[in-house]
């Protein structure tokens, strides 16, 4: 079995138990660092972004809860979604967020019409870079002037009523209400048209890029800052790279940091989902490997590459 | 000129001392007070809730009636009596009626309850005055998280059940953030043949009236209501829904209070997002498109 496969079937499970988990009884928390919407009724477990955000279980609380019990529970959340992110790093984005699934179906289905690709020039892509990061502000900014400022509470939730998965989630449980326009006032109304506008693009523009939204992730930041804390490390032997480039040809963000980097061992960068494409497609033995702690799960080798990309298909791969 | 007018201000002032010291004792809302002039309802009013810090919450209620002339002596008088019914919410729990302790604060009356869990209670309050019975009730879900049943109540009294006739919320799923344009369904439990309709009030003022069938059920669909629109997410205002019943005992009020917020997803529209959404997205894919017509040439 490929990696491809075994990745496959992982984020297929995790699709199930965290869209419709919740129907069986299963509830993972209010503090998973993936994109599995609390919008989905019945859904297995909720996206951390949420619980930042709310008046109960994040910032937007006033100070007198954050010295209450309810303050503790707020860092309860935040302690159990470092755990987790530290636990599993990067793995969560490319192997269980659910709206990470649906992008790779979108590209599955281009693949399937055999519509090409829409390349991102690196400087584009750098450019685009910073929006996650506006993105992380504003949704950590609106809730602290929601709870002391005096901000409307329409305001609630900044990030999740923009999120491209609010309305698109929802529908894989039948629910279609989050891509209403809510006329209730004009705070709503303008939320809605941006939630359900920014939808729309995105998922034309996931059709078209492979990961598009994650360019724009938040969550991707948060993940990477305990990064140093976890015992996942994707590392690179810097002496035995040839500098072929499949791993950047075959990267589906087109991260160019893992060919490029000639002298630290960690290969981890903001914008990797530890897809492992990069590693399968490493035709050097032990140059790129995932591990646990110090143990390998997963290394780059010659024959792994001979037996699953066979050179008739290497031929068709794209150049640069 | 001057003089004139400040002795005719003090004598005012001194009729309007004179007037307030004697008012509580004397009138009944304006009326002289004679046993026989009782008010014509009473109703639960909400008041503030408390965010207790072991996580549970506190919900105030004020016992009410019309032109807030309803003080302690008075209430006392009336034999007030109020119990509540609770029952845990998630995961379901037994329902379990509890008497309440009636306080007053300046002579006004009002209840405390105090609950550490997901809980729905229903609040029963009962008086009397001559010949004539009065009811108020109430349903709200309260979200306490210390995971204590009630710290504030007295023990549970099996078999508590609330003297009839009394208006009765159906339980349903949406009731635990009531909002306007819900349907609520009613029944008039143990009423006589014919009550009439039930008249819909706020701040006191009739604003309708909803008629029964003859088994007593009734449904009510608060209208939406600008104000709550445009105010905070979580802004509430009070409708009373009031019954009176000439009964061969005398007559019977009995009230329910509402508790609504502004409507979630009665605003929506879902053509309008469907048809932006479509739109934005085909305009996506065209503008791809067309870039990668126009690098062709």
């Amino acid at each position: 079995m490929t990696v491809k496969a075994l990745r496959l079937i992982t984020q297929h499970t995790m699709f199930l138990v965290l869209t419709y988990g919740g129907r069986l009884g299963i509830s993972l928390g209010v503090a998973l660092p993936c994109f599995s919407c609390p919008y989905v009724s019945g859904c297995g477990g909720y996206c951390y972004l949420m619980a930042l955000q709310r008046k109960g279980w994040g910032l937007a609380m006033p100070l007198a809860d954050m010295v209450s019990s309810r303050g503790l529970e707020a860092l309860c959340y935040l302690g159990l979604f470092a755990l987790l992110a530290a636990l599993f790093n990067k793995l969560w984005c490319g192997w269980i967020c659910p709206f990470g699934l649906v992008q790779d179906w979108l590209t599955m289905l281009r693949q399937r019409l055999g519509i090409r690709e829409a390349r991102l020039s690196w400087r584009n892509r750098e450019r685009l870079k910073p929006i996650k990061y506006i993105l992380l502000a504003y949704l950590v900014v609106v809730p602290l002037l929601i709870a002391h400022a005096g901000l409307s509470g329409d305001f609630g939730l900044p990030f999740c009523q923009i999120c491209p998965a609010k309305p698109i989630m929802p529908l894989f449980a039948g629910i279609t209400r989050h891509m209403a326009l809510d006329f209730t006032n004009t705070v709503t109304l303008v939320f809605s048209i941006l939630s359900v506008g920014i939808a729309g693009g995105m998922l034309a523009g996931m059709f078209y890029k492979e990961r598009f939204f994650c360019i724009f992730c938040p969550m991707l930041i948060l993940i990477h800052v305990l990064k140093k804390i976890s015992p996942i490390r994707f590392e690179k032997q810097v002496d035995g790279c040839l500098g072929c480039g499949n791993c950047h040809r075959m990267c589906p963000v087109d991260i160019r940091d893992v060919q490029e980097q000639k002298t630290k061992k960690d290969v981890l960068s903001e914008d990797c989902m530890l897809c492992l494409t990069c590693v399968e497609s490493c035709p050097q033995d032990k140059v790129l490997s995932l591990k646990f702690l110090k143990w390998p799960l997963f290394t780059s080798s010659g024959g792994y590459v001979a037996r699953h990309f066979p050179m008739k298909k290497r031929a068709h791969a794209p150049d640069e | 000129m001057i003089r004139l007018q400040r002795d005719i201000l003090k004598i005012l002032a001194a009729f309007l001392v004179l007037a307030g010291a004697l008012c509580p004792g004397a009138c009944w809302c304006g009326q002289p007070a004679v046993d026989s002039l009782c008010p014509g309802y009473i109703w639960i009013a909400y008041g503030p809730r408390i965010k207790e810090k072991d996580g549970s919450l506190t919900q105030r209620f004020y016992i009410q009636a019309p032109d807030g002339c309803l003080n302690e002596p008075r209430a006392k008088k009336m034999n007030l009596t109020a119990f509540y019914l609770s029952r845990r919410a998630r995961p379901m729990g037994p329902r379990l009626g509890r008497p309440l302790a009636i306080k007053y604060n300046r002579g006004a009356p009002y209840l405390d309850i105090n609950t550490g869990r997901f809980t729905r209670i229903e609040l029963h309050v009962a008086a009397t005055c001559g010949k004539q019975r009065y009811r108020a009730a109430t349903v709200i879900f309260m979200f306490g998280k210390s995971g204590k049943e009630t710290t504030n109540s007295l023990p549970p009294s099996p078999g508590l059940r609330p003297p009839q006739p009394y208006i009765h919320l159906r339980p349903d799923r949406g009731h635990y953030w009531m909002q306007t344009g819900q349907t609520f369904r009613f029944v008039y439990q143990g009423g006589g043949q014919n009550p009439g309709a039930a008249r819909v009030m706020e701040n006191q003022r009739t604003m309708g009236s909803v008629a029964l069938d003859p088994q007593g059920a009734f449904s009510y669909i608060p209208p939406h209501d600008p104000r709550l629109d445009r105010a905070e997410p979580g802004a509430f205002k009070q409708t009373v829904l009031l019954l009176t019943e000439p009964t061969p005992q005398g007559m019977v009020a009995s009230t329910f209070t509402l508790l609504l917020h502004r409507s979630r997803h009665g605003h929506d529209h879902l053509p309008a997002g469907l048809a932006l959404f479509v739109l934005v997205g085909l305009g996506v894919l065209w503008g791809v498109l067309r870039k990668r017509k126009r690098s062709l040439f």
